[in-house]
């Protein structure tokens, strides 16, 4: 079996964090952070194949998290789901603007937040694929 | 007006001659000098014309030239009975008033210029009068001003002055003639001095009418004398007035219209002389016989008015038995022609007395009407809680309110005519406005401005004033400040939002925990730990519901109730410890209470809701870990505990006000940390229900101490 894809998720509810965790640690390497600063700490630690963030966090809430790693050039390829309470459209807007790839609405239910995580990944194949083959024409 | 015959041509005695024209107009010369006026004397025949008065500067002017002269002075002007003003020259107005001498009206004309000027007619009079028109200009920009009912007043003065002229006039007259004639012609000239002047100063009519009978009587030497008028709904003839020895017996008496010698005068129109009414068939002995009075001779004479018989007057008897001449027939109409005036005069001014006190009640009671209705507007105005601005045409202020000077800083009496553009400066209260003006719609809108330093929000509704013909007249706008409103409605969504946040907080795990359960296999220890998991968030889900029905019981005014029971609460603070204790890895509660403390009476899981609310608070609040201390002591009656954090504090903004409902502090960091802003809220309500309270004392950025206390023993 290959290596296990590496997942960053960051709530500070603990747990909301440890139901991601569980829900995750079956088929992925899962790392946690409590806030939006933890968060990009471990991203640059661990070098994620994908970043799960929660809105509303002290310190340093999700959006602006989500910012600040895909101003980064070394993270900013990192697909990133953000996990908003509220599910409002503002939220999803402001989620988007900032860079996020999808969102995930709380309270969610593990197969279908499993389900998106996959899905995200066979994207990023698809891509990795397409570019590829553009550099082999 | 009754044709009044020459008496001139009969007697030769020409009023013309009487009245001392001269004499006159010296006077209207001094008066129209001092008080600065136009005066002019024209009598109705057109014999007097007197040089018109007057002394200002512009008259002087306009009279230098031949035509201006012409212009100043017309000969032949129309006037009749109804003419109360007139116009001579230019824009100056005269005032018409009447005057009666010798049966003779008088007009006598009062000028003031009334009218702020006219460059347009003083051009065309300066073209008319050849003479220069900047001069002229110049000139009647100085004429004084004057309202009407000062110069009717004046023309009244003027009136007086004229009868006291004629009335000297006459007694030099009567001088002259006392040189010459008869004495009987003097006493006639007397008499009717005397009735010209009693017609001009008395308005009681059978007074009047007595005195001209007495004079007639003495100048006539008859033994009676009587008044007849009309009457034209039974046609009958009623004596209005009598004089005599049967003057009380005579009043009773109606006659038929053609009856007896003044029904056949009144039917005829035509004066009679009946020297001995034994031999004349007119003569009804009816009237003797009822009056014990015999009769002898009569002349009767017919009253007119404008040409029509109103009754008749009639002189009995000469005495010492001579009898009456055809030239006293003359004497007695021209009385009876003063005497037809006199009841003309005074039924004008019966009428016009009746006309002034119906108009005067109507506009009384007007008035009232307006006033009234002036008064409860004015206090609806008032009493709103709205602010009203009203404009005219012009966006100039009109009306405004108690609570439009408070919003605007506008004070009422000096706002009042002035533009609405002085006072609300926000572009939109003008555009509205204009929009009302121009369209005549309704226009609703919200407007910000700011009033003194601060935003304030305006529900503003503007509407058109129109008049009966719907043109536009004004715009009236209602202002209500909603700023509060608007910051209730701001928290009561900030509150939704938070409430829907916070539920779906706990509701996370739950549903993650059971799905998880249902589709991954794990063993027993798995399976507790993930129950154990959904079983505190339920309960955190379940205190947050009790929260939020707390609150809306206690919004409903039922309130919370207590049910009471002894607690140790030392014991209860230990309890609570240790559902927190192992919570959070990040934080250490260090507990200082006493080993044992006195059972006091409380609501056991109030208590517990309370001291929960303050734990997670300090562990919510102080993300990044620390100490949590809580101390109880006692002290006299009370328990004190306080709950200490080292966390982040609460700003000097937010700490006045983190008791209040839904308040949710405005500093960024505690805004990423959710929470629906009743905790605290119900955390005093409860301590108060247990007369209680609670304190905070905080530093920003370096935690928080809340304190609450209550007493051993409470008293509900």
């Amino acid at each position: 079996m290959a290596d296990k894809k590496k997942i960053v998720v960051a709530d500070d509810e603990p747990f909301i964090l440890s139901a991601l965790q569980d829900t995750l640690s079956d088929d992925y390497e899962v790392y946690t952070a409590s806030n939006g600063k933890e968060a990009i700490k471990m991203v640059e630690k661990v070098s994620p194949d994908l970043i799960i963030l929660d809105v509303m966090m002290p310190e340093m809430d999700g959006l602006e998290a989500c910012k600040q790693i895909k101003k980064n050039k070394e993270t900013a390829a990192i697909p990133i789901i953000i996990l908003t309470a509220k599910g409002q459209i503002t939220d999803i807007e402001k989620g988007f603007k900032s860079g996020a790839d999808a969102y995930v609405v709380k309270p969610f239910s593990p197969a279908r937040l499993l389900e998106k995580v996959e899905e995200i990944f066979e994207k990023v194949k698809m891509r990795k694929k397409i570019i590829e083959e553009k550099k082999n024409m | 007006m009754a044709e009044v015959k020459e008496i001139t041509n009969n007697k030769g005695i020409d009023y013309t001659n009487v009245f001392n024209i001269k004499v006159w107009e010296g006077v209207q010369y001094k008066f129209a000098k001092v008080l600065g006026i136009a005066i002019k004397v024209i009598s109705e025949d057109g014999k007097i014309n007197t040089q018109e008065s007057n002394f200002n500067e512009f008259y002087r002017i306009l009279t230098s030239t031949e035509k201006g002269k012409e212009i100043c002075n017309p000969k032949n002007l129309e006037i009749n009975d109804e003419t109360r003003f007139i116009r001579l020259y230019g824009d100056c107005d005269y005032y018409c008033a009447k005057t009666y001498f010798y049966g003779r009206k008088f007009n006598i004309l009062v000028g003031i210029r009334e009218k702020k000027y006219d460059e347009k007619i003083v051009k065309e009079l300066s073209e008319k009068a050849e003479v220069d028109y900047d001069k002229l200009l110049a000139a009647y920009k100085t004429l004084t001003v004057f309202p009407e009912e000062k110069l009717i007043n004046l023309a009244d003065l003027i009136v007086d002055l004229f009868n006291m002229v004629i009335e000297l006039s006459v007694q030099e007259y009567i001088t002259q003639l006392a040189n010459k004639q008869k004495e009987e012609e003097i006493a006639k000239m007397s008499a009717l001095m005397e009735a010209s002047i009693v017609i001009n100063s008395t308005r009681n009519l059978k007074q009047l009418l007595k005195i001209i009978m007495q004079s007639a009587e003495k100048v006539m030497q008859a033994e009676a004398s009587s008044v007849f008028l009309i009457d034209s709904e039974k046609n009958e003839l009623y004596f209005e007035v009598a004089t005599g020895p049967k003057e009380e017996e005579v009043k009773k008496i109606r006659l038929k219209m053609g009856e007896g010698v003044a029904g056949w005068v009144a039917y005829t129109g035509e004066s009679l002389l009946v020297p001995d009414v034994s031999k004349d068939p007119r003569f009804a002995k009816r009237v003797d016989e009822q009056t014990h009075f015999i009769t002898r001779s009569i002349i009767c004479v017919p009253l007119k008015v404008r040409n029509q018989t109103i009754g008749v007057v009639q002189v009995l008897n000469k005495i010492g038995g001579g009898t009456f001449t055809k030239t006293e027939i003359k004497f007695l109409e021209a009385l009876a022609s003063q005497a037809a005036i006199a009841i003309e005069n005074t039924n004008l001014y019966e009428h016009l007395e009746e006309r002034a006190e119906q108009l005067n009640s109507e506009l009384k009671e007007a008035m009232v009407n307006l006033s009234i209705e002036k008064g409860r507007i004015e206090s609806i105005l008032q009493s709103m809680e709205d602010a009203v601005l009203a404009v005219d045409k012009e966006k100039k202020i009109v009306i405004t309110n108690r609570v439009a000077e408070r919003l605007f800083n506008v004070k009422t009496e000096e706002a009042i005519g002035q533009s609405i553009e002085n006072y609300l400066k926000t572009k939109e209260f003008i555009d509205n406005f204009n929009i009302v003006l121009e369209t005549k719609n309704i226009t609703k809108s919200e407007i910000k401005v700011n009033i003194s330093g601060k935003e304030h929000v305006l529900a503003a509704v503007f509407a058109p004033i129109t008049d009966e013909k719907r043109q536009i007249q004004g715009s009236v706008a209602v202002f209500r400040d909603i700023t509060d409103i608007k910051e209730l409605d701001k928290m009561k969504s900030e509150f939704l939002n938070m409430v829907s946040h916070e539920l779906r907080t706990p509701l996370t795990p739950i549903q993650a925990y059971s799905e998880l359960m249902m589709i991954k296999k794990m063993d027993e220890q798995k399976v507790k730990s993930y129950a154990a998991i959904i079983n505190k968030e339920t309960q955190r889900l379940g205190a947050l519901i009790g929260d939020l029905l707390d609150l809306s019981r206690i919004e409903s005014g039922k309130g919370l109730s207590l049910s009471l029971e002894e607690v140790d609460f030392g014991e209860l603070i230990r309890t609570v410890y240790e559902t927190f204790k192992s919570a959070s890895e990040k934080h250490k509660i260090i507990l200082t209470i006493p080993e044992k403390s006195e059972k006091i009476l409380l609501d056991r899981n109030k208590m517990i809701q309370v001291l929960t609310n303050l734990l997670s608070n300090a562990v919510k609040y102080s993300p990044d870990g620390g100490n949590i201390y809580i101390s109880m002591e006692e002290k006299e009656d009370r328990i004190y505990v306080s709950v200490k954090d080292e966390g982040m504090g609460i700003s000097k903004e937010d700490l006045p006000h983190i008791f209040e409902k839904f308040y949710r502090a405005k500093t960024e960091q505690v805004k990423k940390i959710g929470g629906t802003g009743i905790g605290l809220p119900i955390v005093k309500y409860i301590l108060e229900l247990h007369n209680g309270g609670i304190d905070v004392q905080s530093e920003y950025g370096k935690g928080s101490t809340f304190t609450f206390y209550i007493p051993k023993k409470i008293n509900l």
